[in-house]
């Protein structure tokens, strides 16, 4: 079976209604992985594609918010929508501060569900395209020698040149060398495009 | 005479055998000497000395010069002849000795022989004999000798014998003919004695003596044997006397029993009326309702008291009429018609005789109802042969609650004791049916009780029975929302299966609220069969999220790991109530506890032989030992807004089904209750 390209994971002790969502999920053409308890869930092997996960607050064993908290120590950064049957306020709350996409008390409208997934999925495919820019940026900024990395950080802290071969004690030609070396390998094509890389890399700037 | 006789044979005796007996002895002795004192001897000598050879030499010299009669044989160890007068016989045995032979000599000629048999160093033979004639002619000799002896003997025997008879008989024949004559009654005959002294001439005068004194004794005799027939006609007489008496005293004796017989007759039907009161008494407390008991005391009454026909009246109140409710008679008594319209007929208050009992609340007794003027049955009665009747109320009260009569086939006389002891069994009757009522009212309000707290327990689940509906009720709503997106999609397969899901759970739905309608209901009880791990898990269906909603780990550990579970006779909804009770309890009292784990666990199995166990066991705070026999009672209760129902509740139902139920504190913390029923002896695999 080859990828798919987005997951839906239900986790609901209840096997019947855990198997309807799974039904109602499926109807909407997304792929749908279901399991019994909180465990379970942790332990299993999850593709690496968009993804979101219908969770029952009561669950026998680990809850789901105790699940949420887990996830969220371990980084798993997967969109949580939560479902159950006597929902109160402060759970309500503690889920929602907690990140939770959503909270929907059973019986829920199938619509409301399928939006909140939609959203969840929507949400974490952006989150997911954020980080991977991010790491590409990691990936070139790796890339430069040290001595450009120094460059770097002094044209993004918007020295001259003729400055920053003060700075470094060099001279103007060669830091155009490595400047002009900078832009390439970060792919930036321009000074204000390359500063708001070193922002989002949270590069320092001397001063 | 024997002496003389004894003399006579020996004599005889010696002067044959003591000559044959010499002759006897010296002819032996002469044999021995032949053969062992010289000759044998010798030659055995010279064969010692001479060898084989030397003795064959000695030996055929003097065959020569052997007498006539002679024989001597020297042979080797396969007995061929080396020397001798003879070829070695074949009748020699094999063992040396002296024997007596004969040997044969050829020619159809034989010689008897005694001959000696040695046996020689080297195997040799010697054999030495002398023909036998002399010794056979001495033993002939011998025998005839024995014979002459024994004639002679005889021939004196027999002369003694006859001389010695005629002396002792004829005198003896002298005594026994005087006996015969005594026997035939002459006493006057005597025994000619002589003048002898032996033994016989004694024995007779002694006999004449006794014949003397016999005479004398008799005359005594006959003179008794009249004073005895006179004692004997005097007895007679007073034996006539004695007879007059006897029959005097017999007639007397016939009245006072007579007497006796009628006070035993009384008794007797004094202790039938008491055995009746007393089986009707232990009826009544044996019975369950007055239709089972009635027709067994209307037979115990006619069976001990002797009446043929019993019925019972109950008071109909809408028409203010009495009614037959049940007739018994003796199986030989038929009398269908009179049956049939005591049951058709119903009497007004003072109307016939079960009216009239009615409205006197006393018994009656009517002697022959043929003849009644108010006994309006009167004509089918007589009919019926039916005579002797009386009646009876059964009071409760001031209340006639019904009355019972009985027929007889005889005419009776009224009899107040019976009367009176009916009246008793009636009221007796009366008491029974109040207190049948009162146990009825307390079962009702009993089972009205239970119901309550029936009711009241499932309130306390509202919210889990709320959510235990969601769920199906969630899952439908996402399996048809699902069918109708797969049908958008024409995607039939896939919607067939989503509505095939909102089926199912719909069902679940239906069958959780029906669960819950059933415990709500007050329907009455009604035992069956059942499996308890079954009922277990149909509480656990509707209280297990009160249970996790508490924050409470539940662990059923049923039974069914034994491959078998025994089943129990017993009402499905108690059981039901009984178990959710605990478990409720249960999930309550670790509520309200502080922190440390939750579980509550509920164990079934088998204890005891055939007694099937269900525990309920939490980690709350456990049970003070103090109010563990207070637990189960009524109104005692630990809980803020208790009604203190529900154990005691619990403690009947379980008792009610015949088993026991009881709380126990847990070694380390919490409490376990637990009950046991019995099992029927079928198991289900």
């Amino acid at each position: 079976m080859t990828e798919p390209d987005r997951v839906v994971f239900v986790v609901d002790d209840d096997a019947s209604l855990r198997e309807s969502l799974k039904d109602l999920i499926r109807s909407v053409g997304l792929q749908v992985e279901a399991f019994a308890s909180a465990q379970e869930f942790l332990h299993s092997k999850r593709p690496d594609v968009p993804g979101c996960l219908v969770l029952d607050v009561r669950l026998k064993g680990v809850s789901g918010l105790d699940l949420q908290k887990r996830m969220a120590d371990a980084d798993m950064e997967i969109p949580i929508i939560f479902i159950t049957g006597h929902g109160d306020i402060p759970m309500t709350v503690q889920a929602m501060k907690a990140g939770a996409v959503e909270f929907l008390t059973k019986p829920f409208r199938a619509q409301d569900l399928l939006d909140a997934v939609q959203q969840a999925l929507e949400r974490d495919r952006n989150a997911r395209e954020q980080r991977a820019k991010v790491e590409e940026l990691h990936s070139r900024y790796r890339s430069l020698t040290p001595r450009e990395r120094e460059v770097m950080s002094l044209v993004v802290a918007g020295l001259l040149n003729k400055q920053i071969a003060g700075d470094l004690g060099t001279s103007e030609a060669s830091v155009k060398v490595h400047r002009q070396h900078v832009m390439e390998k970060m792919a930036a094509g321009s000074l204000a495009e390359l500063v708001r890389m070193a922002d989002k890399l949270g590069i320092p700037t001397p001063n | 005479l024997a002496l003389v006789y004894i003399a006579l044979s020996v004599l005889a005796l010696a002067l044959f055998a003591i000559p044959l007996w010499y002759g006897w002895r010296s002819n032996i002795a002469t044999f021995r000497e032949y053969v062992h004192g010289n000759d044998m001897q010798r030659l055995m000598d010279i064969f010692d000395r001479e060898g084989a050879k030397g003795l064959a030499t000695a030996i055929e010299s003097q065959v020569a010069r052997l007498p006539g009669g002679e024989i001597m044989i020297f042979a080797d160890a396969a007995k061929a002849r080396l020397a001798g007068n003879l070829a070695w016989p074949a009748e020699v045995p094999d063992a040396p000795g002296t024997y007596g032979l004969v040997i044969s000599l050829g020619g159809g000629a034989t010689m008897r022989v005694v001959a000696a048999h040695v046996r020689l160093p080297g195997g040799y033979h010697l054999l030495m004999g002398r023909e036998s004639v002399r010794f056979e002619s001495l033993v002939e000799r011998f025998w005839y000798g024995i014979v002459g002896a024994m004639v002679i003997v005889l021939a004196l025997g027999a002369v003694i014998g006859w001389l010695s008879h005629r002396a002792l008989l004829s005198e003896v024949d002298e005594i026994s003919r005087t006996a015969s004559a005594i026997v035939k009654g002459d006493l006057s005959r005597r025994v000619a004695t002589r003048s002898g002294s032996d033994e016989l001439d004694t024995l007779a005068r002694t006999v004449n003596g006794m014949l003397e004194q016999l005479a004398s004794q008799n005359v005594q005799l006959e003179g008794e044997i009249a004073v005895r027939r006179q004692a004997e006609q005097a007895l007679h007489r007073a034996h006539d006397n004695l007879e007059v008496l006897v029959a005097e005293r017999t007639r007397e004796l016939v009245v006072v029993n007579e007497t006796l017989r009628k006070e035993i007759t009384e008794r007797k039907r004094a202790e039938q009326r008491l055995m009746a009161q007393h089986a009707v008494t232990q009826m009544l407390a044996e019975a369950g309702t007055l239709e089972e008991v009635t027709p067994k005391i209307l037979q115990t009454v006619c069976e001990l008291l002797l009446w043929d026909f019993g019925a019972l009246w109950r008071i109909d109140r809408e028409a203010g009429v009495l009614r037959c409710v049940e007739v018994w008679h003796k199986e030989s008594v038929e009398v269908p018609q009179f049956e049939a319209i005591s049951r058709e007929s119903t009497f007004m208050p003072g109307i016939g005789l079960p009216g009239r009992v009615w409205s006197s609340h006393k018994p009656a007794y009517i002697p022959d109802v043929v003849y009644d003027a108010n006994f309006l049955r009167a004509p089918i009665a007589a009919r019926a042969g039916l005579h002797a009747a009386f009646a009876f109320p059964i009071l409760l009260g001031g209340d006639v609650l019904g009355v019972i009569e009985f027929f007889s086939h005889e005419i009776r006389q009224p009899d107040q004791d019976l009367l009176e002891m009916m009246a008793t069994i009636g009221s007796q009757i009366g008491q029974f049916i109040e207190r049948k009522q009162a146990e009825n009212a307390l079962h009702h309000a009993q089972m009205e009780l239970v119901h309550v707290t029936r009711v009241t327990t499932l309130g306390e689940l509202t919210a889990s029975i709320a959510h235990e509906i969601n769920q199906p009720l969630g899952a439908i709503v996402n399996s048809a929302s699902a069918c109708l997106r797969w049908l958008d999609a024409q995607k039939l397969e896939e919607a067939r299966r989503s509505a095939a899901r909102v089926i199912a759970e719909g069902h679940r739905a239906g069958e959780i609220i029906t669960h819950i309608r059933a415990l709500a209901s007050k329907a009455p009880p009604r035992k069956d069969w059942l499996d308890i791990n079954e009922t277990v898990r149909e509480v656990i269906a509707f209280a297990g999220s009160a249970v996790q909603r508490n924050g409470i780990a539940l662990e059923t550990r049923l039974s069914d790991d034994v491959h078998y579970v025994p089943l129990i006779f017993a009402d499905r909804i108690q059981m039901q109530q009984v178990i959710l009770n605990l478990i409720i309890n249960a999930i309550e009292a670790m509520s309200g506890a502080g922190d440390g784990p939750r579980e509550l666990l509920v164990r079934s199995g088998t204890a005891e032989s055939q007694r099937v166990l269900v525990a309920v066991r939490d980690s709350g705070p456990g049970l003070d030992p103090k109010n563990l026999d207070r637990l189960f009672d009524a109104f005692y209760t630990t809980k803020a807004d208790g009604l203190g129902m529900g154990l005691a509740i619990c403690r009947s139902i379980i008792a009610a089904h015949g088993g026991r139920l009881w709380a126990t504190a847990n070694e380390d913390r919490g409490a376990t209750f637990q009950f046991t029923l019995p099992t029927g002896s079928e198991r289900v695999a």
